[in-house]
């Protein structure tokens, strides 16, 4: 049976594209000069894991570029290289290729073939200026970092791994009292283009504790037949060491589902080494499931013996092989020459060799030890013919307890979930009007109903959510290239980062975040010598808050740089002719102004700014979304920008307001009060509409049924309502004939089934069965503002 | 003196035999699976060769792949009865050789100057 690998490719693009968010994010992260081991542990799985699921996919070009990339990531890992400023650019821009090779596998558009190749030019490069200058350039882990990965160890109980990172105590005297493990290793054919290297693994087990390792070369074919690519040795190790069998495992993690693997804990180190261990069964295993998932049968070309029969092989060899081994390439081997072609009856290779291995000093043991636990459940053992998932873990991101579900599926049942609200609405009306013995008992049942619509879409409504760090780790990269090819240093903090949003929402607010912060850098923040020429540290921050108020989500971006510069803005908006010389604006008008479709203070246009496009983009996105743009600047102190965003699109609590024979909605998370205002509190302006004292301030009143063409019941303002309303920062009164009630709209998109009208959010449908138009405060406010201003 | 000269000429000609030496194979300064089939091409004409020796003075990173093709090529030398020397110093390459158990396979002691007659062996 043949398994169509191409079922788990949209699966690997998504996960491989998150992981390469995880890496950028971690690689801005890293300290230059001293980064977070962990940190580059991290890092190197992800490319790794990428690197073995493009090899398996046959995406050869990525396999080969995220090799390299793996390959200096090693030597960081190992600590032969140092992160460097330039070596964290090459880094970030190994990230930009692996994305645009991944986007051109995926036919999502062309990479640029020769930045690739020079780009992989300059790993290599890396790779081979570390290699010639070692000793010079890049100095062993220094004796301050062998103690510290000595007391790392030490905490983690792992006492021969410590030792022989102290390079102190005698492994052979720590060893003695260790427990003794033996490991059976056998990796299947297509383990080594899986991006997997049993030295790395060995490596690993050798810094746990004392290692004795021998090699199984019965199935290596002879040369002229070999594949080269293909793995075909095995190893038998005996371990003595004080780590956990965790941290044994953990050293295959990567090579799940590639290899046989079997692990026993057989006797104490003190016994004989030569000792062969008994032949590991199913039920001597203890972790039968872990090792029968592992010992999967091998594929058809697997040249190797049956795993049965290699232990009682082995040992009958180990104990006829002499302690030392003939030196088959050494001058004091026998003299007798053998024919050339001649297969010798012994060949050198049929014996297992045992060698022991000390752990070198040098190399830091607590690298072995992987922060990720090992994950074997069924689904992970189902999955063995599949890629390895990209492991984010460290970063972020948990891959247990979740489930990967396609955006259209949740969709289709929030619609679901939207019908049934209509529904339950329509029953509520209905059992209104109900009378008899059952009618209370029906009310009750209807009462119930509706709180359990109401958990429902509550919890449909959370599945949609994601925390708005999604957005914000797109700013990170941004910042530093930006800041760096401005000349200016930037700090960016993030606070509030898990505050969760809707998908939709997400999506929308992405670039006018972008443009935001791209502005802070451009326009806010001024270079170190100019900062410092006013007294504020060279370094100029911006701050990303996200926080929930009242219904909505706030998104703050400040900045300490300059502020707005309120001249030139009104100079510029005289000379285009949109206010007049002779009139002083408000901050609020001199706000309203930057977001002016191609409104610009630049005086020359740059591939960052200058076309007056972004802040554009910025109103018109956050308006799509049904929220406001708030603006607070103090020239020479900063400017602040407060997104206000509904949580969700899908939903809305709704108050119902009659307007003749019509019914509307008006958003709650918008009603401040509504009210019955008598006639001397109302005032009209000449030209300008009619105003109502409210509250010690005066309010325009914008007549609902005017601005939609509608019949109204009550024409004088007492004889109807007003709800007072805010949007945009400013407050209005909606006169209206009624208040109906309140209740959940579900909010269906007018602009998709019919069009986009000014001061219409969407709408719903009543439980009558009729539909009803929800009111977008923010919008009809700015559309009475500039009738009026007409 | 016609006598000591083909004596002379016998021994010249032994000499400039051993003078050719064992073949010398110069692995790169990095032996990983993507170089692979260049090792493979690198090795392969020397499989037959008399001596051959290994240098491994420029080598800096090694992984499984490469050591398992040379350890077949080791082995199907001995088992030719074909001698397999190591030339220069290679802390990434005893490394390898410690940690795949690979010590009886392949040389782990550098041979200092290449041996004119190497032992036959088993």
């Amino acid at each position: 049976m043949t398994i169509d690998l191409r079922q788990f490719h949209d699966t690997f693009f998504e996960e491989s594209f998150e992981a390469l968010d995880s890496m950028e994010a971690a690689l801005l992260k890293l300290d230059i000069g001293s980064p977070d081991p962990e940190l580059i542990n991290t890092i190197f799985r992800v490319a790794h894991s990428i690197k073995g699921g493009s090899a398996t996919f046959g995406f050869g070009d990525v396999a080969s570029f995220t090799h390299t990339l793996e390959t200096l990531l090693d030597e960081l890992r190992e600590q032969r290289m140092a992160v460097t400023v330039t070596l964290s650019d090459l880094l970030l821009r190994s990230v930009d290729v692996m994305r645009a090779m991944l986007r051109a596998v995926q036919g999502r558009g062309p990479v640029d073939s020769q930045y690739v190749a020079d780009v992989h030019f300059h790993l290599e490069q890396a790779i081979a200026l570390r290699a010639a200058p070692a000793t010079a350039t890049l100095p062993a882990p220094s004796p301050d970092q062998a103690a510290a990965a000595a007391a790392t160890l030490a905490a983690a109980g792992l006492a021969a791994a410590a030792g022989a990172a102290r390079g102190s105590a005698p492994a052979a005297a720590t060893a003695a009292a260790l427990p003794r493990w033996r490991i059976e290793f056998l990796p299947y054919p297509g383990f080594l283009l899986r991006g997997n290297d049993p030295l790395r693994m060995l490596r690993a087990l050798g810094s746990l504790g004392e290692l004795s390792v021998e090699l199984d070369t019965g199935a290596l074919p002879p040369f002229a037949a070999l594949n080269p690519e293909q793995s075909y040795l095995g190893w038998i190790v005996t371990l003595d060491t004080a780590a956990e069998e965790a941290a044994i495992r953990e050293v295959f993690d990567w090579a799940e589902g590639d290899c046989t693997l079997l692990i026993d804990r057989v006797t104490a180190a003190a016994e004989p080494a030569s000792t062969p261990a008994a032949p590991a069964t199913a039920a001597s295993d203890p972790h039968p499931d872990a090792d029968a998932a592992c010992a999967q049968p091998r594929p058809a070309v697997q040249p190797h013996a049956a795993a049965q029969s290699r232990p009682a092989l082995q040992a009958a060899a180990h104990a006829a092989a002499p302690p030392t081994p003939p030196a088959a390439l050494s001058a004091a081997a026998p003299a007798a020459p053998a024919a050339p072609g001649a297969a010798p009856a012994t060949a050198p290779a049929a014996a297992p060799v045992t060698t022991p291995v000390t752990p070198p000093a040098a190399v830091p043991a607590a690298r072995a030890v992987h922060e990720r636990s090992p994950d074997r459940g069924p689904a992970a053992e189902l999955a063995s013919a599949a890629p390895t998932r990209p492991d984010t873990s460290g970063l972020g991101m948990s891959d247990s307890g979740s489930i990967r579900v396609s955006v259209e599926k949740v969709d289709e049942l929030m619609n679901t979930v939207g019908e049934l609200v209509i529904t339950q609405a329509m029953l509520s009306q209905l059992s209104r009007n109900i009378s008899g013995p059952s009618a209370e008992q029906f009310r009750a049942g209807i009462a119930q109903l509706e709180r359990n619509m109401r958990e429902l879409q509550e919890s449909v409504m959370r599945v949609r959510m994601l925390p708005i760090s999604v957005v914000f780790n797109r700013l990170p990269r941004m910042v530093r290239d930006l800041a760096q090819r401005l000349g200016k240093q930037v700090e960016l903090k993030l606070t509030g980062e898990q505050t969760e949003l809707d998908k939709t929402v997400l999506e929308k607010i992405g670039d006018p975040l972008v443009h935001l912060v791209r502005n802070s850098i451009d326009h806010g923040i001024g270079t170190p010598d100019l900062r410092q020429s006013v007294g504020k540290p060279a370094y100029g921050t911006i701050h990303l808050h996200a926080f929930h108020r009242g219904g909505n989500i706030s998104v703050e971006v400040s900045d300490d740089g300059n502020g707005l510069n309120r001249e030139r803005i009104f100079a510029k908006a005289v000379e285009r002719g949109l206010a007049d010389p002779g009139v002083r604006l408000s901050d609020a008008e001199i706000h309203e102004l930057i977001f002016m479709p191609g409104f610009s203070t630049a005086e020359h246009t740059t591939d960052v700014s200058g076309r007056g496009v972004g802040m554009d983009v910025v109103r018109r996105n956050v308006k799509d979304l049904g929220g406001t743009v708030d603006v607070h600047s103090e020239k020479g102190v900063g400017t602040r920008f407060t997104l206000t965003l509904p949580l969700t699109l899908a939903i809305v609590d709704g108050q119902c307001v009659a307007i003749g024979s019509e019914t509307y909605i008006v958003p709650l998370t918008s009603i401040v009060e509504s009210l019955q205002v008598k006639a001397p509190q109302v005032t009209r302006l000449s030209g300008r509409g009619e105003v109502f004292a409210f509250r010690g301030d005066y309010l325009p009143i914008i007549r609902l049924h005017e601005v939609f063409g509608i019949q109204a019941r009550a024409g004088e303002i007492p004889q109807g309502l007003v709800v007072v309303v805010e949007g945009d920062g400013r407050r209005v009164g909606l006169f209206v004939d009624d208040l109906l009630g309140q209740q959940q709209a579900v909010i269906k998109s007018l602009e998709t089934n019919y069009g986009r009208v000014e001061g219409i959010a969407g709408a719903t449908i009543l439980g009558d069965g009729s539909v009803s138009l929800i009111v977008d405060v923010p919008g009809l406010i700015r559309v009475t503002s500039l009738r009026q201003a007409a | 003196m016609q006598k000591l000269t083909a004596e002379r000429r016998g021994a010249n000609r032994k000499r400039r035999a051993s003078d050719r030496g064992p073949a010398v194979i110069a692995l790169p300064a990095q032996c990983l699976l993507p170089a692979i089939r260049g090792l493979h091409e690198l090795l392969s004409p020397h499989l037959e060769a008399a001596a051959v020796m290994l240098d491994v003075s420029a080598l800096q990173r090694i992984d499984t792949g490469s050591m398992q093709l040379i350890a077949a090529f080791a082995l199907d030398r001995a088992r030719a009865g074909r001698a397999l020397e190591r030339h220069g110093d290679s802390p990434a390459w005893d490394e390898a050789v410690r940690l795949l158990g690979m010590n009886s396979i392949l040389p782990a002691q550098p041979h200092s100057p290449p041996q004119p007659h190497q032992r036959p062996m088993p």
